[in-house]
């Protein structure tokens, strides 16, 4: 990593580390839902941009670590943070298991075959009532302390979340491991005849992401100590989390946590100015995304940003 | 000694055979060339080397192992690499880091980033682009971007080569210049088998041919001998021609 860009980077997290005390109550919990989709992304990042698997429906990974999180401190009295390590162990056990038949497939259909997973996984947990509430839901511990203390308590752990989204995906670009994913994203055939394990390396890859995603589904279940099948495998979460991908350039390390910030703080500004346009917005932006800078935001505006780009993009993008 | 054997070799599509009872090999240092019309079954034989298309009948042989049952990533870890028809470079990667995923991966498979990058700055300098290493493989000329196969195949230490139509699409120098490159890589001892269209080349670097027609093999013998036969002849250019050799 360039010099330059340590130090951005550095204090963009000091900055964030120093906010919530410099912001309201509302402007902690608006950024610590930004880190939870960032988190969301950048993990997600990891099947998707990188590996070039649509995993549509990988935020099953962030019910089940909802749930895990859920079930472990309401029937085993498990302190918050000692359900997060199997959070993640939940998220790599699911996807190994699922990987091994669902990975056989490619594009659309693995795209599909995620979101129905994560439609039968949500089934599954609202038909096991004795553990899991089903319809009812699981109500968490709440946590006890000033709601300032709390508000920040959630606004870190967020943070770390991501932190360790990034770092996870970071590690994977720069080592041997990132090398094959990139070459199965391009072309698997040859990925394959260059002696990569395809199979192996692509659940590889989804266990990691799954990991991220599950800490994450863990820390909004305790967030919101209360969670329920449909609020915590929800659809819309799995459309947000892929235009935080496109927007800020799939296959990067930067690029989600870009596309996660843009998005969410956009949304936050319409949601609370013109609720009633919100979803049309969000639509807009899919199709805005499509047309003007399909490769993102990162890679478009890597020497700076330009109208011209923009326009070029989508003449090459026309039919 | 033989390095890689095929024996009554078949594929079928359902109904349709591709490729039926096809019997070579390829001995140590040697460079085989497959022709054959289009719908020889080249690609398919090479596909079957390399492990990507599954085997209807017969056997392969490398190295005194049957590789039937071998995945790709196996077989390319015992020694065997190939390049592609349609170049198939890794976008997102330099042209280095292209050719570090050979050297990750193959059978050379380092485990250091510095080991690869070694490895791979080896291969583009054989090939003649160690000065293109930071650059994105989609920018590059075809004829670059065939080395950059190459390179990448080199880069896993093979030692069995194969190169499905390198030369297809490249002028007469930059012919001459990659047909010089596959005649140093017989010089390190590389075993060689090119599938290729442009005869002149195949001509010049083969020391035996197989040509192959409608799946079936026709002839096999030297560059010389292979001009002459009347079956490759009526293959190539149809009956009148051949009844006039």
């Amino acid at each position: 990593m360039k010099k330059k860009n340590v130090i951005s980077f550095a204090l963009f997290i000091i900055t964030l580390a120093v906010l919530p005390h410099l912001v309201s109550g509302y402007w902690q919990r608006v950024l610590t839902q930004t880190f939870l989709f960032a988190s969301i992304a950048v993990g997600s990042n990891i099947i998707i941009g990188y590996t070039g698997y649509p995993a549509f429906g990988n935020i099953a990974f962030f019910g089940v670590g909802a749930y895990v999180t859920g079930v472990l401190t309401t029937k085993y009295n498990m302190a918050f943070v000692a359900t997060l390590p199997f959070c993640a162990l939940s998220g790599i056990v699911l996807a190994i298991l699922l990987g091994i038949p669902i990975l056989r497939l490619k594009g659309h259909y693995f795209a599909i075959a995620t979101v129905g997973v994560m439609e039968t996984i949500k089934e599954l947990i609202d038909n096991m009532t004795e553990l899991t509430g089903g319809g009812l839901g699981l109500t968490l511990p709440i946590m006890q302390g000033e709601p300032e203390h709390i508000y920040r308590f959630f606004y870190y752990a967020m943070l770390l979340c991501m932190l360790f989204a990034l770092l996870l995906s970071y590690v994977i670009s720069k080592v041997k491991l990132g090398y094959a994913l990139r070459a199965i994203r391009v072309d698997e055939d040859a990925a394959s005849v260059m002696g990569i394990n395809t199979p192996l390396y692509k659940t590889f890859a989804w266990a990691l992401s799954a990991s991220a995603v599950g800490i994450a589904g863990g820390i909004y279940a305790y967030w919101l100590s209360y969670i329920d099948p449909h609020t915590v495998f929800v659809g819309t979460y799995s459309v947000k989390m892929f235009a935080m991908i496109l927007l800020g350039g799939a296959g990067t390390v930067m690029g989600p946590l870009l596309g996660a910030f843009t998005l969410e703080l956009i949304s936050e500004l319409i949601w609370s100015k013109f609720i009633a346009i919100h979803g049309m917005v969000l639509g807009l932006l899919i199709i805005f995304i499509i047309l003007f800078i399909p490769k993102g935001m990162f890679e478009t505006f890597k020497g700076g940003f330009s109208f011209r780009k923009l326009l070029t993009n989508l003449r090459e993008n026309s039919l | 000694m033989i390095m890689l054997e095929t024996k009554n070799v078949a594929k079928n599509y359902g109904g349709l055979k591709v490729l039926s009872d096809v019997n070579f090999n390829v001995t140590n240092g040697e460079i085989l060339g497959i022709i054959g019309p289009n719908g020889a079954g080249k690609t398919t034989l090479m596909n079957m080397i390399s492990r990507l298309t599954p085997i209807t009948g017969g056997v392969i042989v490398y190295k005194g192992e049957t590789i039937n049952d071998k995945k790709p990533y196996e077989v390319s870890k015992m020694g065997i690499s190939r390049t592609f028809q349609v170049v198939k470079p890794f976008g997102g990667l330099s042209v280095l880091e292209n050719v570090m995923v050979g050297a990750f991966y193959g059978k050379r498979s380092v485990k250091t980033k510095r080991e690869a990058r070694l490895a791979a700055e080896e291969a583009l300098g054989i090939v003649g682009l160690e000065t293109m290493s930071n650059k994105d493989p989609r920018t590059l000329p075809l004829a670059q971007r065939k080395k950059l196969e190459v390179a990448r195949a080199l880069a896993m230490d093979p030692d069995l080569l194969l190169l499905d139509e390198v030369m297809a699409g490249l002028d007469a120098r930059e012919l001459c210049d990659m047909m010089s490159e596959i005649l140093k890589l017989k010089e390190k001892g590389i075993t060689i088998i090119v599938i290729e269209h442009v005869m002149k080349a195949i001509m010049g670097i083969s020391d035996r041919i197989v040509v192959l027609h409608l799946g079936r093999k026709i002839f096999e013998g030297r560059p010389d001998e292979v001009v002459k036969d009347p079956a490759v002849i009526e293959a190539y250019l149809g009956t009148k021609y051949a009844a006039k050799g």
